[in-house]
């Protein structure tokens, strides 16, 4: 199996009225192809700058990140956009889409901006609609974002973060503005997008989310204290042992 | 804690700040300037014909050797008048001349010196009120024409008698000053007029200006008429005002470029303080949410914006006084203007004032809804709820537009409100080019020479000097001759042509009890058939005429009426069988058929000889022709038809030549300004979106073409807007002015791809570069702003 992700001393700081702030120190992390990793910590701890930094949308400050083999940190902004449209995908934690388009326009959106060979209008609408069916959000497809319940829109998030079959998909907190049941199906569809192949990196505060994953790293401070990996295979004994795991990390 | 909140405020929110102090200030400086400029315009004619004395009634006379006793005798035995006065003056022909070289005078030379009927103006607007020996005031037009400046010498001869004079600038003539009058009027001192009067040899050359205070102008222009004394000019102050019609066209273009400002200062302004204040929802929902009561926080915002209003107030009051004066220049060459931007300063001021209370309005009418608002809805940024109605009928998944264009057409079409401020700028930026681009088009083309009283043709060949030997009994037999030796010469130049000349009248025509002066015109060696009638049929024999429609007017006559010419002290019948246009003496005008036999000894004047080539040569060989008939017609000035009709106006085009000029860079300013401050505002609102779609991977390059492409697209809706509405527009403003000089329609000379395609191209390209600029800053926008999104 290939590396997906890999960082190298990966440092990130801030300057803020001329005082500056060391979000991330040093932090080596590696994700495997096929992956699903949950970055997991306290507020404040730069879970979401380091997804940010190894996803190419924040510039590090030093150190490196290895994308499918390639350092993204000396990359030019066109060719670091190009590869985010074309090989990543990105659920953020509110559901962030254009207000002028409807939903499945909004999915349709990076397919259609694509350089790479993504077919016609037509198979690009019909793959759209795909996705939309097998996250169960189809009958949304025409309608205005502000029509639709926030489940529904984080799932067309989703739908819109694979409509390009990226090699990897970042999540910011994907759950973090749902109710429980709609939190639930929507982990449920990225479990199945990994299990189909597609690499997961998410940011989470929430243990039953962090669960499904395979892998759980754990930031403090701006520096990876400590990592879980599951042997459990049934739901309710990896979230317990997940627990333990945090509460022995200080969460 | 106010003035705490009030300073954060005003630092924290610097760029919007920033755009709603410039567009206030803008506002205050086109609003006051405009205001200012259209009081001083408007009562400038009225003002400067006052401050002349200018006669309510004035008669020109000319070459009877001041024997004018009969309109003495009319004048002094006229209920009508209450008072008269006389001038005299010498008519110049080749007389002038400047180190050797005649000094050519493009219209009728008047010399006389200064005197109690008329107070002349010096280039600063202050009355002349003595003139030194030596030295002669030229009228501007005569100085520019000739290349003439203060300091420079010139001879005049009659006779054996030979005067230097130097000249010591330019005057300003009420009652000759426009350069449509045909005549120019020189001034020397009263010592040098009386000796060049005394020694010099003027022949017949003489003549005087008659001035008369009237209470009722029409009723003497009527007894007049019925006296039919042969003079040069009879007319009151309506008819001389309407000879500055040209500078009123200036005027009037800058008056609506004036107006036009301040309806896209009140758009942008309106756009800006609702675009501002819906900025602030959010906060005003925080502080609702805690507890402050709303009527605070609408004195809070109030404050604020009285206290940006002010400043922007008090920029654009200081900034009004040198834009408003850089448009009061163009008008102020031939026209003493009552004040120029200093005397309009109260009026300044109180524009200024208006617009800070215009803000303030503004600003409590858009924050009237912050007392109904929840806090949870000042949040949502001032929406109450979901949204349900359908957005617009473009869909990316149905189409083929790529997703740029689609990204830019959905934004106009489901936010048009905001980009209708740029659409109404734009639009009216465009009207505002292509009215005076097409009118200076049809001033610069040769076509308008129908409007004349002749008909096209491709050379024009004209001396004043030859016209007058024609002006003699048996004289029309001398113009045949004369304009078939012309075709003669030609052939034998190798350019076979047909060519005939206009000769011009002045005859009183009555119908029934109705009676008027009017200008007549006979061509000889071409049909009146040949001529543009806007109904009937042309006169086709002795004992028929076309009158235009303002001398039919004047008489009451219509066609098929029999109306009666009086040509040297014979009345005749005649029959109307057509109706023409003429801007000839502002709309005058009765055509004879070529048979019917006049006497050329009543001619007062001729125009050129018209050459219309047989082998029908282009554009460039005419010209090449007109070059090498240079030197076979030695005494003709030859022109062109564009050339003739730019002769005949004064360079009319050329005037409104430059305030086309000053349009199109204003229009380019404003257009870059408004494109500047709008992208400004929508990078600012738009920071979320932007930062969404480069975390999806679209390129900065990407994005600035959506940004762009928005105000290309509301740029291009104008253009066809623009060009659409230009038509009715030039109907309703500059038709008007051809109308004043008796054209009751003119097609306008349209070239598309100058009108439709360059001058747009043009704006575009400014306006879309200072847009691309404006959106440089994308660059720098993160794609964590995403989290910025409302």
């Amino acid at each position: 199996m290939a590396t997906a992700l890999q960082t190298k001393d990966l440092c990130k700081t801030y300057i803020v009225n001329k005082r500056q702030n060391n979000v991330l120190k040093n932090v080596n992390l590696t994700v495997e192809e096929g992956e699903m990793v949950a970055v997991m910590g306290p507020s404040g701890s730069g879970k979401s700058t380091l997804l940010y930094a190894v996803s190419g949308m924040d510039r590090v400050t030093a150190g490196s990140v290895s994308f499918f083999g390639r350092e993204l940190a000396g990359m030019r902004p066109g060719a670091l956009a190009d590869t985010r449209l074309e090989e990543m995908g990105f659920i953020f934690q509110q559901m962030y889409m254009l207000k002028n388009l409807t939903v499945l326009d909004n999915i349709l959106l990076p397919a259609c901006q694509s350089k790479g060979k993504r077919g016609s209008r037509r198979e690009i609408a019909a793959r759209g609609e795909d996705l939309m069916r097998k996250l169960g959000i189809v009958e949304t497809a025409d309608s205005d974002i502000s029509e639709v319940s926030g489940g529904q829109l984080q799932r067309a998030c989703i739908c819109r973060s694979l409509i390009n079959r990226p090699k990897m998909i970042f999540a910011d907190e994907p759950t973090g503005a749902l109710n429980r049941a709609a939190s639930d199906g929507v982990m449920e569809k990225l479990a199945e997008i990994n299990q189909e192949g597609t690499t997961l990196l998410l940011v989470t505060h929430d243990v039953k989310v962090a669960s499904r994953c395979g892998r759980v790293v754990y930031l403090v401070d701006g520096n990876i204290k400590g990592e879980y990996s599951f042997g459990e295979s049934q739901p309710r004994a990896r979230e317990r042992a997940l627990s333990n795991w945090l509460i022995e990390m200080g969460w | 804690m106010y003035l705490h909140i009030l300073k954060k405020d005003l630092r924290r929110k610097k760029t919007m700040n920033a755009i709603l102090l410039v567009f206030i200030a803008l506002a205050a400086t086109f609003i006051a300037s405009s205001a200012g400029n259209l009081i001083s315009i408007s009562t400038a004619l009225d003002g400067y014909f006052d401050r002349a004395g200018l006669g309510d009634f004035t008669v020109v006379t000319a070459n009877n050797g001041g024997n004018d006793g009969e309109l003495i005798d009319f004048l002094n035995g006229s209920e009508l008048v209450e008072s008269w006065g006389r001038s005299e003056h010498l008519y110049l022909g080749q007389n002038l001349s400047q180190n050797g070289e005649p000094l050519e005078l493009q219209n009728t030379g008047i010399l006389s010196s200064l005197d109690a009927q008329l107070t002349f103006f010096d280039s600063e607007n202050r009355p002349l009120t003595a003139i030194e020996e030596g030295t002669i005031y030229l009228p501007l037009k005569v100085m520019e024409d000739a290349g003439l400046n203060r300091g420079d010498t010139i001879t005049l001869r009659a006779g054996a008698l030979e005067m230097d004079f130097t000249v010591a600038g330019n005057v300003k003539d009420a009652f000759l000053g426009s350069t449509m009058m045909g005549s120019s009027r020189l001034l020397v001192s009263r010592e040098d007029y009386q000796t060049l009067v005394r020694e010099g040899d003027w022949g017949n050359q003489t003549g005087a200006i008659y001035s008369v205070k009237t209470g009722d102008a029409p009723a003497l222009q009527r007894a007049y008429n019925r006296l039919g004394f042969q003079a040069v000019v009879a007319c009151d102050r309506s008819l001389v005002a309407t000879t500055y019609v040209m500078d009123t066209v200036v005027a009037a273009a800058l008056l609506a470029v004036s107006v036009c400002l301040i309806l896209i200062s009140l758009v942008i302004l309106r756009f800006t303080i609702t675009f501002t204040l819906e900025e602030e929802y959010r906060e005003i929902g925080i502080m609702k949410a805690i507890g402050i009561p709303a009527r605070k926080i609408r004195g809070l915002y109030l404050v604020k914006y009285l206290a940006i209003a002010l400043v922007g107030a008090g920029v654009g009051f200081f900034a009004s006084i040198p834009f408003g004066n850089l448009f009061l220049e163009r008008v102020g060459k031939n026209i003493v203007l009552p004040a120029t931007g200093g005397g309009e300063l109260p009026l300044h001021l109180l524009c200024c004032a208006l617009i800070v209370a215009l803000v303030a309005s503004f600003c409590y009418l858009c924050t009237r809804r912050i007392g109904a608002l929840s806090p949870i809805d000042a949040i949502r940024s001032g929406k109450s709820g979901e949204r349900f109605h359908r957005k617009g009928a473009l869909r990316l998944s149905r189409g083929r537009m790529p997703v740029l264009p689609f990204l830019a057409l959905g934004d106009i079409f489901s936010g048009f409100r905001r980009f209708a401020a740029l659409l109404i700028t734009f639009t009216i930026g465009i009207v505002l080019i292509i009215v005076p681009v097409n009118t200076v088009n049809t001033l610069s083309s040769g076509h308008l020479i129908d409007l004349f009283g002749m008909t096209e043709s491709d050379l024009y060949l004209d001396s004043d000097e030859r016209t007058m030997e024609f002006l003699v009994p048996g004289g029309r037999e001398k113009l045949r001759a004369h304009l078939r030796q012309t075709e003669e010469t030609l052939a034998q130049e190798g350019m076979p042509a047909d060519c005939w000349a206009e000769t011009l009248f002045r005859f009183r025509i009555t119908f029934g009890e109705e009676s008027t002066s009017a200008f007549a015109i006979q061509g000889t060696g071409v049909d009146a058939g040949r001529y543009t009638y806007t109904g009937g049929s042309a006169p086709a024999g002795p004992g028929e005429v076309a009158l235009t429609h303002i001398t039919a007017d004047a008489v009451g006559a219509r066609i098929g009426d029999r109306v009666k010419i009086k040509i040297g002290g014979e009345e005749k019948p005649f029959l109307v069988t057509a109706i023409y246009q003429s801007m000839n003496n502002l709309g005058e005008g009765i055509r004879f058929s070529e048979e019917e036999n006049i006497d050329y000894q009543y001619g007062f004047s001729g125009f050129a000889t018209q050459v219309a080539f047989r082998d029908r040569p282009g554009k460039r060989e005419i010209d090449a022709r007109a070059q090498q008939l240079k030197t076979v017609f030695p005494r003709e000035h030859i022109y062109t038809g564009a050339g003739y009709v730019s002769y005949m106006m004064g360079d009319t085009a050329g005037q409104v030549d430059q305030v086309k000029q000053l349009i199109v860079a204003v229009i380019l300013a404003i257009n870059a300004l408004v494109a500047l401050l709008m992208m400004k505002s929508f990078l600012t609102r738009e920071k979320g979106e932007i930062g969404m779609l480069k975390s999806l991977g679209f390129r900065d390059g990407s994005i600035i073409a959506w940004q762009v492409l928005r105000v290309g697209i509301v740029l291009a809706a104008a253009t066809l807007l623009g060009a659409a509405l230009s038509g009715p527009i030039a109907q309703l403003s500059a038709a008007k002015a051809f109308e004043m000089m008796g054209a009751s329609h003119v097609e306008f000379i349209v070239r598309p791809l100058e009108v439709y395609l360059l001058y747009p191209l043009l704006v575009l390209a400014v306006t879309l570069t200072v847009s691309a600029l404006a959106a440089l800053p994308i660059r720098r926008i993160s794609p964590r702003e995403t989290n910025n999104i409302e």
